[in-house]
């Protein structure tokens, strides 16, 4: 019987497949391939022992470049998730600063009145706390990708990000549909004690359709994948430079996000697309610019040439 | 300063010197770098340099029967080839680059 049938064992429980295959098996092919060869007993022991040093120098470098490598991918990964949150609070903030700022109170009015714009402030924020948490959030994955992130991420990793864009885009859309609108629509009620007309922030995405508001309620259904078309685009990205993935991502932020605020009402209230069309325009050109950015080849790896 | 060239270890080199001539299996690598290079790291440094795309490996046809597992052989790739012949390049101006002269 050749030895390294044991050893075999032992590499392909502990390591991934194809560095088993690549590096170990090679390593004990040529190990059995020369005790084979060998003869008399001095040569087969010298054999054996040089074999065996080889499997278990070969085993620990691969296990401690695994080991570097999946160390630095945590970091990765736990930098863009922080980057992320980050950006979607700092976002965020900055976003409410013109809803807070359009119900400042008026100094010399009456404590009724006083009363009544602190309740409509918070009723305000509420109504545009839902769409802007999503929008910077939106954002906020996209930039902490292309900020966290380089060409380091691996297949799993990249597998997790979008499973991550995936799972919030699902919640946006429950949260932003049936959820938000509800709550606010009865914070409103109890702070102001008017029963109005619905908003449109207020109308889950039935009663938006009812209201024939067709713009909103296509909206209601593409924008939350705002998330998902983002963070694709800014992972096809983050094999470029940081400056020049940072550049892109902030470009297709602030081109969705001007489209979802302004660009799609406009287009539909002159009749150049449709309101289906113009909600899910954005995550179509953005989707198909990730994959465009695919195909434009990078520069190969450099380095100095002193570090050769 | 940056150079353009992709980044190749010196124990890179050697394996691609030595590879320049024919395709080999790991251990004749080992015995052909005279102690330079090592039984329990050429495996991993090969398997690296395939990664980067200087070297492809293939295993051997085993004949029906035969003992143990299929060997691996070793080449160049072109671009490996290529990145050799760069760096070569690279340290022979390297060489040659003159001498100041004192006044």
């Amino acid at each position: 019987m050749v030895p390294g049938q044991a050893l075999h064992r032992i590499a392909s429980a502990v390591l991934p497949r194809d560095i088993c295959d690549r590096v170990i098996d090679s390593q004990l092919a040529d190990f059995q391939h020369e005790w084979l060869l060998s003869d008399g007993i001095a040569w087969r022991a010298r054999v054996l022992l040089r074999g065996y040093a080889a499997f278990w120098a070969a085993l620990m470098v691969s296990l401690i470049a695994i080991g570097a490598t999946e160390r630095d991918e945590r970091k990765i990964l736990l930098r863009t998730f922080v980057m992320s949150i980050a950006v979607c609070g700092i976002a965020t903030v900055l976003m409410l600063i013109p809803v807070w700022r359009i119900t400042l109170i008026p100094s010399q009015a009456s404590p009724i009145i006083q009363t009544m714009f602190r309740r409509l402030r918070w009723v305000m924020v509420l109504n545009w706390l839902p769409d802007t948490f999503l929008t910077a959030a939106a954002g906020g994955l996209a930039l902490g990708i292309a900020s966290g992130s380089g060409p380091r991420l691996s297949t799993r990793s990249i597998r997790n990000v979008l499973t991550v864009a995936v799972v919030f885009s699902a919640l946006s859309f429950f949260t932003g549909s049936w959820i938000a609108p509800v709550a606010i629509y009865h914070f409103r009620v109890a702070a102001l004690g008017m029963r109005m007309a619905k908003w449109p922030a207020e109308m889950t995405i039935g009663e938006l359709a009812q209201s024939q508001n067709m713009l909103g309620y296509h909206l209601r259904w593409a924008f939350p994948w705002a998330t998902f078309a983002l963070a694709t685009f800014a992972l096809s990205a983050s094999a470029r430079a940081r400056g020049a993935r940072l550049a892109l991502v902030i470009a297709a932020c602030g081109g969705y996000y001007y489209w979802v605020r302004a660009g799609a009402a406009d287009a539909v209230g002159r009749g150049t697309f449709s309101a289906f069309t113009a909600a899910w325009l954005p995550n179509v050109v953005v989707v198909i610019a990730a994959c465009a950015l695919l195909a434009v080849p990078l520069k190969p790896d450099t380095t100095d040439m002193a570090r050769g | 300063v940056k150079s353009e060239l992709p980044r190749l270890s010196p124990t890179e080199r050697l394996i691609l010197d030595l590879l320049a001539g024919d395709e080999m299996f790991g251990l004749q690598l080992v015995g052909a770098s005279r102690g330079a290079l090592k039984r329990g790291t050429v495996y991993v440094t090969l398997g690296r340099m395939q990664e980067k795309g200087y070297v492809e490996s293939w295993t051997e046809h085993q004949a029906p029967g035969a003992i143990g597992l299929p060997r691996r052989l070793y080449r160049p790739t072109a671009y490996g080839l290529r990145v050799l012949e760069a760096w070569a390049a690279a340290a022979r101006t390297m060489k040659r680059r003159p001498r100041l002269q004192h006044a």
